[in-house]
């Protein structure tokens, strides 16, 4: 595996990395969203430092270049992860929608309320 | 002292009703509230049955936020502390006010029931989990937690304004973490605990590693950005 990508690799887990850590202390996302961005950021750093598996198993699954199967590993994650990301706002705007319903519901009944007591 | 209990329940059914009568009977001067987090079972009806005094979520937001909704309550209605108490019959209520009396008299943040401090520790995996919690709040605060996966946890007018207004906030090991971080008293008493009366545990397996993984994690973090 070229140095440079190496290089790349380690630059873009320290840039997730801080990103994630700025985020937290600003109060911009959960921690419970934080961990699967970290897990992405070890795996990268796992592959710029230590490249001898990835580059065996490259070699045997038959890649023309480590540096490939690189690409194929971090773009199956992020399609994994935005399919999860899929998923759960379709639950969250299930929720949403509940909630409106909900309070639409609510309110009517409290005006209807109101009117009987009135 | 006013004490809320505030009881989440998701499908607690089964259990439920026995597990507020028994907190009513053992403590009347403690309040309770339910909080129905949005449960596919008939907890709803058996609350609406028995008169339970509840908060219903209208669709299940998980139960950071059930709980969330009791501390604002408690905070509304003027409670001076919250005791967090499970509606499975884990908790056992003498212990309630035994906690309060820590409260007062150590003017602590939050109170544990503590397992360890009863001589009970948990088996197996579980007792692993909760022994690399403890050694991680150790390492960060410098201090000694010898139950912090003990779901039955006491919180003064301090934590529940915490509870109100924070953002990111747990009923979990992570935010005792950090509370002990920014200096708020923590302390243990010595409880017992029983196994669930009915219901199902949502800790699987996998849910168990991610719960390790993301608590591990957070009092981590908590200690370099909090």
């Amino acid at each position: 595996m070229q140095l440079s990508l190496r290089i790349i690799l380690l630059a873009g887990a320290i840039l997730i990395i801080s990103t994630i850590l700025r985020s937290i202390k600003k109060k911009r996302i959960l921690m419970e969203r934080a961990t699967g961005w970290v897990c992405l950021a070890l795996l990268l750093l796992v592959i710029a430092l230590f490249p001898g598996a990835v580059i065996k198993i490259s070699n045997w699954l038959g890649f023309l270049s480590p540096a490939n199967f690189v690409f194929l590993i971090v773009t199956g994650v992020l399609v994994v992860k935005a399919f999860r990301d899929t998923a759960q706002i379709s639950i969250m705007q299930h929720k949403i929608e509940e909630l409106a319903q909900e309070m639409a519901l609510m309110e009517s009944e409290a005006k209807k309320n109101e009117a009987t007591d009135a | 002292m006013r004490i809320l209990a505030v009881i989440p329940a998701y499908n607690e059914e089964a259990s439920l009703a026995n597990t507020v009568e028994g907190l009513v009977a053992a403590c009347p001067g403690v309040d309770y509230l339910v909080i129905n987090d949005g449960s596919m079972d008939g907890t709803e009806r058996v609350c609406v049955e028995k008169g339970l005094n509840h908060l219903r979520m209208p669709v299940n937001t998980g139960l950071t936020s059930g709980f969330r909704a009791g501390m604002k309550y408690a905070f509304r209605h003027d409670y001076d502390a919250v005791v967090q108490f499970d509606a499975d019959g884990q908790h056992l209520p003498e212990y309630v006010l035994p906690m309060a009396k820590a409260l007062e008299d150590n003017d602590a943040d939050i109170v544990i029931a503590s397992r360890a401090l009863a001589g009970e520790a948990p088996v197996g995996l579980r007792n692993v989990g909760s022994k690399v919690i403890s050694w991680l709040i150790r390492r960060t605060t410098g201090v000694i937690i010898t139950d912090p996966t003990s779901g039955m946890r006491m919180y003064n007018r301090r934590m529940i304004e915490l509870f109100v207004r924070g953002f990111d906030v747990h009923p979990e090991p992570d935010t005792v973490g950090y509370v002990a971080r920014l200096g708020g008293r923590v302390v243990e008493v010595p409880a017992r605990m029983r196994e669930r009366q009915g219901g199902e545990s949502y800790l699987t397996i996998g849910r168990s590693i991610s719960y390790m993984f993301r608590t591990s994690l957070s009092i981590l973090l908590y200690q370099w950005l909090r």
